[in-house]
């Protein structure tokens, strides 16, 4: 419940129970005083004026006697005077006694005024029998005032004897209340002692409790703070170094764009190299195709001319044909005459001769035809070949039609891909441009991400200093004055790279892309 | 003393024709003529070397396919096919024609009986009877066919009742 509470609360809770304990003894204290303060009023007022006018009625009493004793012996009137204004005086006492006596309740209550009237009485008395010894002396009647000193001895005595019992019942009641008020005095001593140790003692166990519960999480949370501080230090030191390598990659970035940037111009130089190869290959592509056109007529014309030459062939061998049966015809026909010759015997001999020359002829027509028809078959299948051959040709020349065809088609696609190409490396180039913008907001991004750390470095500077402060104020803190050289020693290094290095990455970055018209450069160079 | 004789009298002229590979000859004096392959009418019921008979001038013969009587692969005919025509003298004396299918009519030539010689006795009797012996001639050998004993008698009463 303690340890929940807030510091200002736990200081509030202390803070009232000392009040609390403070206003208890002072209470105690007051009344105590006070109780001492009757006493010592009870004394001064009562007793002690008491004691000092009994004392001076005593007196007086005896002033009184001595003053009678004196008209008796001198009998003179002065005498007489004193004693009666000595009387008034004792009167006056015994008026003063009553006023006090009656001011004290308790004292009336105990009976004391009916003591001081009775010692009035007794002092009338007295008054009465010296009056009655100074009359008896004016009328010189000695046994008289034999009798009257004898009476007023004797009043004297009881007078002087009831001031005494009055004067020791006066002095017992003072001791009396002077033994209380010493008793409450020193009781009061006492109390004020134990009440002083009690207070001693809580206030320093609330002091000591409350300084540890303010203390220590304010200890707790410098040591965080610390701790803090010495992050953002290293984390500075951090993003130094990510600036760092940020305005070396922007520098090898514009170095990159340098060369892309070139090449993108050879490139533009071999699309446009493409697009004129392209433009005359197309051209030689049409006459190829006039050419292949020609070269298709001849060939059709050819094939014609080679199915003429079938043609003839066919009727030559048609003709061979009727010729070699003629032959054959006559073959068997001579052939006939030669077995009827044979027969006839020698007399067909003549016809035999015939016969056979007739049948040299038709092998000889039959051999002529058979050539003939072998050099027409040869013809004939030559001119087949041929037609295959033909055949071939056109088909080959019909392939290259269709190839030139083709090859123009994709020529006019390689012309528009490079027309497309050259758009392409159009974009290429502006995208490069802007990449190139980008490089230099890199560039000037990683210099305000220095400026930055270093700004963080030295706020974790202020920070450290704030909570050495801090930590002097609650009284020296074991654990951060432990931390605090590590800080100090980890946060230096990373500022003093902060510093160095985004200067000299941009200016490698500068002389990388030497813009002149880019007016953030300049001032961004300026700014460095 | 007789074989003399014998080859004596088997010199003369012959018709030469080719069967197959082989140029056989016929003695030219059962000759009766040689004509073209003309359509065949064949006859229900008879051997299969006998294609049919031929109408030759209002005379009906029949035809012999001498390669399946010389059981020879048959070929087709081609327009060297000829059908010689021969005459075969009976037993009774009386002439018969008898066409027989050869590939091819070769020429007539006059066989010296010097350059004649006796088959060889290996076969069947039948068989060797109907070669007459073979005749070497410069183009080669050709066999001289007995027509008569080619044709054996069965054939001749078949024929008969052909006729």
């Amino acid at each position: 419940m303690f340890k929940n509470m807030t510091v200002g609360k736990k200081i509030a809770a202390g803070f009232t129970l000392m009040i609390v304990l403070a206003v208890l003894i002072g209470g105690v204290g007051t009344w105590k005083a006070s109780e001492v303060e009757v006493d010592v009023k009870d004394l001064n007022e009562t007793h002690l004026p008491l004691t000092l006018l009994m004392g001076k009625v005593a007196e007086t009493a005896g002033d009184q006697d001595l003053a009678a004793t004196m008209f008796v012996l001198h009998g003179e009137e002065r005498f007489v005077a004193d004693f009666n204004r000595l009387d008034e005086l004792e009167d006056g006492y015994f008026q003063e006694l009553t006023a006090h006596i009656t001011a004290d309740q308790d004292l009336v209550s105990g009976g004391w005024l009916a003591m001081i009237e009775k010692l009035a009485g007794q002092h009338d008395e007295f008054v009465q029998a010296a009056q009655k010894m100074m009359a008896a002396a004016r009328a010189q009647d000695q046994v008289l005032i034999d009798s009257a000193a004898d009476l007023l001895e004797k009043d004297a005595q009881v007078f002087k004897k009831s001031v005494a019992d009055f004067n020791d019942i006066n002095t017992n009641e003072a001791k009396a209340v002077a033994g209380a008020a010493l008793a409450a005095s020193q009781s009061s001593k006492v109390e004020m002692g134990i009440l002083s140790v009690v207070i001693l003692l809580v206030g320093s166990v609330l002091a000591y409790l409350l300084t540890r519960a303010i203390t220590k999480p304010l200890s707790q949370a410098i040591n965080d703070i610390n701790e803090g501080a010495t992050q953002v230090a290293v984390a500075s030191g951090q993003v130094s170094s990510a600036s760092q390598s940020l305005a070396e990659g922007a520098s090898e970035q514009a170095a990159s764009l340098e060369e892309t940037s070139s090449s993108l111009e050879e490139l533009t130089a071999m699309t446009r190299q493409n697009a004129e190869n392209a433009a005359q290959a197309n051209v030689l592509m049409q006459e190829a195709t006039v050419v292949g056109g020609r070269a298709n007529a001849s060939m059709a014309e050819l094939t014609s001319a080679m199915k003429e030459v079938t043609r003839a062939s066919e009727d030559t061998s048609k003709i061979i044909k009727t010729i070699d049966e003629i032959a054959f015809q006559t073959n068997l026909l001579a052939l006939n005459a030669a077995v009827e010759a044979a027969r006839a015997g020698e007399a067909g001999a003549g016809f035999a001769v015939v016969a056979a020359e007739v049948r040299n002829l038709a092998m000889r027509a039959a051999e002529a035809a058979k050539n003939t028809s072998n050099l027409i078959e040869g013809t004939l299948k030559r001119v087949q070949e041929s037609s295959v051959l033909v055949g071939s040709t056109n088909e080959a020349f019909a392939g290259v039609s269709l190839s030139s065809a083709k090859v123009s088609q994709l020529i006019a696609e390689i012309a528009a891909a490079s027309k497309e190409q050259s758009l392409g490396v159009d974009q290429i180039s502006t995208a490069v441009t802007e990449m190139d913008q980008v490089t230099q907001q890199n560039a000037a991004a990683a210099e305000e991400s220095a400026s930055a750390s270093e700004e963080l470095s030295s706020q974790a500077e202020v920070m450290r200093d704030t909570v050495a402060d801090l930590a002097a104020l609650i009284g020296g803190n074991a654990a951060f004055l432990a931390n605090g050289p590590l800080v100090s020693s980890q946060r230096v290094l990373p500022r003093r790279r902060q510093v160095s290095v985004p200067r000299r990455n941009t200016l490698t970055a500068q002389l990388a892309i030497p813009f002149a018209d880019d007016e953030e450069f300049v001032d961004f160079q300026g700014a460095v | 003393m007789t074989e003399q004789i014998s080859k004596n009298r088997r010199e003369g002229k012959y018709l030469t024709f080719r069967l197959g590979d082989e140029q056989y000859g016929l003695g030219i004096l059962s000759v009766k003529e040689i004509i073209g392959m003309m359509p065949v009418t064949a006859l229900p019921q008879a051997p299969s070397y006998v294609l049919g008979v031929i109408n030759l001038r209002g005379k009906v013969i029949p035809v012999i396919d001498l390669r399946r009587k010389f059981a020879m692969p048959a070929i087709v005919q081609t327009e060297r096919t000829c059908i010689i025509v021969v005459e075969q003298m009976e037993p009774e004396g009386r002439a018969r024609l008898v066409g027989i299918v050869v590939d091819e009519v070769s020429e007539v030539i006059h066989v010296k009986a010097g350059n004649i010689e006796d088959a060889p006795q290996l076969g069947a009797m039948g068989e060797s009877r109907a070669i007459l012996g073979l005749a070497k001639e410069e183009s080669g050998v050709k066999i001289l066919l007995d027509i008569a004993n080619a044709l054996n008698a069965r054939d001749y009463t078949l024929m008969g009742k052909a006729a």
